[in-house]
């Protein structure tokens, strides 16, 4: 489904990706590990399409299509999703009224039908359940006046909705305390299928109790260091990062 | 410019206009007209507005209107859901047969040239009480021929449960200038809401110079809602002049979407304490169009909060121009005054020209001002476009939800409805407007 190759990549002229080799099947969840700075966001971001970000080298490959060559909307329409870290507040444009643009874009660059009111809103309100919200937040402006906890559960809301086939969650435990990881870890377990891939950036392994990977990357200094499945994140876990640091150096 | 004056003097000698305790009004502003003269860009308030395409040639006052429309022409006005007491104000005259029969007990609405015939004396107790002499010549000459108008007066302890909607439709006859005078009074304990609408008939170039003084007695609840929808080439000069007494709470917003080019003067005097004043603006302009608010709250009293924000979006070659004063005297201690000018430029030939201002005489206040000019937010953007929205389409979202946040004082909810439908299409005629 996906496929990077030796992707380089820098932010305001400094390198920070140097060289990333990933290849992810459907139905596979992908955790990717590592210190900070050593380039996890970034590499969510670049397979979302900031342009804060500039590719100097490498390829990415989504479904057979270059992925580098896409808009960011483009990789939304082709399945893409980014559950940001930080996830923006934005005044006077409402949840339902974001989610129903998205969703009918995508439906429509997909060749499938676009939905009207009535069934959108039967569809929204039926995926609240997943990560039980109530439905007076449909009508918020999208994370005004969320706490973090609601923000990151409205991202995994805004998944369940839109329903990618590559999820791409960016720390989405950071902040979270335990009942909110459960119900973020639980609504991406629903997702999870065989034509579904997810890419899990996390600092911790904590989440990877609740959401238990296929395969562990270990990232550092912008380069994909060790990978292995479940346990490798258990490892890390016990032994922190310090040995990778020397490893990267 | 002189020429000019003495063609408005001419219209006014050749006017048979009532004697009574208002042809000293009269003429007052006639003469101070002449000796002040229309502003020009040298003068400080008019500095980034440009009328001399208005002092041209003179305008014909029109003092005995005798357009009449038809219902149907009015309903091409009507707002969706929006149940009002509508007045049809045609060039300046209230049409009796096309308004509202039935008010309910409490509320007076009269043209003003009945009230000046029946009880000029009580008329002179209020008609030109709050416009600060001397202000600049359209309101002088405004006031030289006083005629037309509503009168709107809301009786003690009573609630307007309905909004009073004052639509100004101006036939836009060439050439024409059209100079109504309206009164707004709420006595005390009284709430009311009125719309004052101003739309035109016809493009043909025209001029509308219009005058509202509004009283908020002790304990009265007002909100008023100014529109301007005239076509463009109408142009448009307003002044609003209000005072509010004790523990009044008075909320205005004022919409400008059509139009040439706009003037509207806003003065707030608080004079009471305990009392609150909204000041709520938005501007949506595009091609050519030129906008220019001028707001001043004055608190002259103590324990009065203030709060004033407009945000507008520029678009093409559109101007405008923001000018906030908020004035605290000596006396008004614990005051608590926001102010915040916020504009959108979607194109690089538009400019606003913003200036606030902070007078401050009191020293236990809390006082702040802010303006910002600017683009488009770049991270709500990736993040609309990460969602699947089109690049277009989610700058259309945020523009829109950028300038409509200055409609949240708005409770007339069908109002509000109709209102982010007539922004929508105003903002489409721009040329930027998603770019």
């Amino acid at each position: 489904m996906l496929s990077i190759k030796n992707l380089h990549a820098t932010v305001e002229g400094k390198p920070i990706l140097k060289g990333i080799n990933l290849d992810v099947k459907a139905g596979e969840v992908h955790a990717i590990m590592g210190p900070n700075g050593s380039g996890k966001s970034t590499l969510a971001n670049v397979l979302a399409g900031r342009d804060d970000y500039e590719v100097t080298a490498g390829s990415i490959e989504f479904m057979g299509e270059d992925l580098l060559e896409m808009e960011p909307e483009e990789r939304a329409w082709a399945g893409i999703f980014l559950a940001f870290q930080y996830p923006v507040e934005i005044p006077g444009v409402s949840n339902i009224y974001l989610l129903k643009a998205g969703l009918n874009a995508i439906r429509k660059n997909q060749g499938l039908p676009e939905l009207d009111a009535m069934d959108f809103l039967k569809l929204a309100k039926e995926k609240l359940k997943t990560v039980e919200m109530k439905e007076e937040f449909l009508y918020r402006s999208v994370n005004e006046g969320f706490s973090g906890g609601e923000k990151k559960r409205n991202e995994v809301y805004q998944m369940a909705v839109l329903e990618p086939k590559l999820a791409i969650l960016d720390e989405t435990d950071s902040g979270l305390d335990i009942d909110a990881l459960k119900i973020v870890a639980d609504g991406v377990n629903a997702l999870r299928g065989q034509d579904r891939a997810f890419v899990v950036v996390t600092h911790y392994q904590r989440l990877l109790d609740y959401i238990v990977p296929d395969v562990v990357h270990v990232l550092a200094n912008g380069k994909v260091i060790k990978t292995g499945d479940k346990t490798l994140a258990l490892e890390l876990e016990k032994q922190g990062y310090g040995w990778i640091d020397e490893q990267a150096a | 410019m002189q020429e000019l004056i003495e063609n408005y003097r001419q219209q006014f000698a050749g006017l048979d206009l009532p004697v009574n305790q208002l042809a000293e009004l009269r003429q007052q502003g006639l003469s101070r007209l002449g000796e002040m003269g229309f502003p020009t860009t040298r003068d400080e308030n008019w500095r980034y507005t440009n009328i001399k395409p208005l002092l041209k040639q003179a305008f014909n006052v029109v003092t005995n209107p005798e357009t009449t429309i038809s219902n149907d022409q009015v309903m091409g006005f009507e707002i969706e859901n929006l149940n009002s007491y509508k007045v049809i104000i045609v060039d300046g005259r209230l049409n009796t047969e096309l308004s509202e029969q039935s008010l309910p007990a409490g509320l007076t609405l009269k043209n003003l040239a009945e009230v000046l015939e029946q009880d000029s004396e009580r008329a002179t107790t209020y008609i030109n009480q709050l416009v600060p002499q001397a202000t600049h010549g359209f309101m002088e000459l405004n006031t030289a021929f006083i005629k037309n108008g509503v009168w709107v007066e809301v009786g003690e302890n009573i609630e307007i449960a309905k909004p009073i909607e004052l639509l100004f439709v101006s036939t836009g006859l060439e050439n024409s200038l059209i100079q109504p005078r309206n009164v707004f009074i709420a006595a005390e304990q009284s709430q009311v809401k009125i719309i004052e609408r101003y739309v035109s008939l016809s493009d043909q170039k025209s001029m509308t110079n219009t005058i509202s003084e509004i009283y908020c007695a002790e304990n009265t609840n007002v909100e008023h809602i100014r529109i301007q929808q005239e076509s463009r080439a109408t142009n448009h000069i307003s002044g609003t002049f209000t005072k509010l007494a004790q523990d009044s709470h008075f909320s205005t917003s004022t919409i400008t979407l059509g139009g040439n080019l706009t003037r509207n003067d806003l003065r707030c005097q608080i004079s009471g304490t305990g009392a609150h004043s909204n000041m709520y603006g938005l501007y949506a302009a595009n091609q050519r169009q030129h906008v220019d608010n001028f707001t001043q709250v004055e608190h002259q009293v103590a324990n009065c909060t203030s709060d004033e924000l407009y945000k507008g979006v520029l678009d093409d070659r559109a101007r405008a121009v923001f000018h906030g004063r908020i004035y605290v005297a000596q006396d008004a201690q614990q005051t608590d005054a926001y102010q915040n000018n916020r504009t959108l430029l979607l194109s690089r030939d538009a400019e606003i020209d913003t200036k606030p201002q902070l007078e401050i005489y009191a020293d236990d206040v809390k006082c702040s001002h802010g303006a910002t000019i600017g683009q488009l937010n770049q991270e709500y953007l990736f993040y609309l476009r990460a969602r699947g929205v089109e690049e277009s389409k989610a700058r259309r979202m945020l523009t829109f939800a950028f300038v409509k946040e200055s409609l949240n004082a708005i409770t007339i909810e069908p109002l509000k409805v109709y209102l982010e439908q007539q922004l929508d299409q105003q903002l489409l005629k721009g040329g930027h407007y998603g770019d």
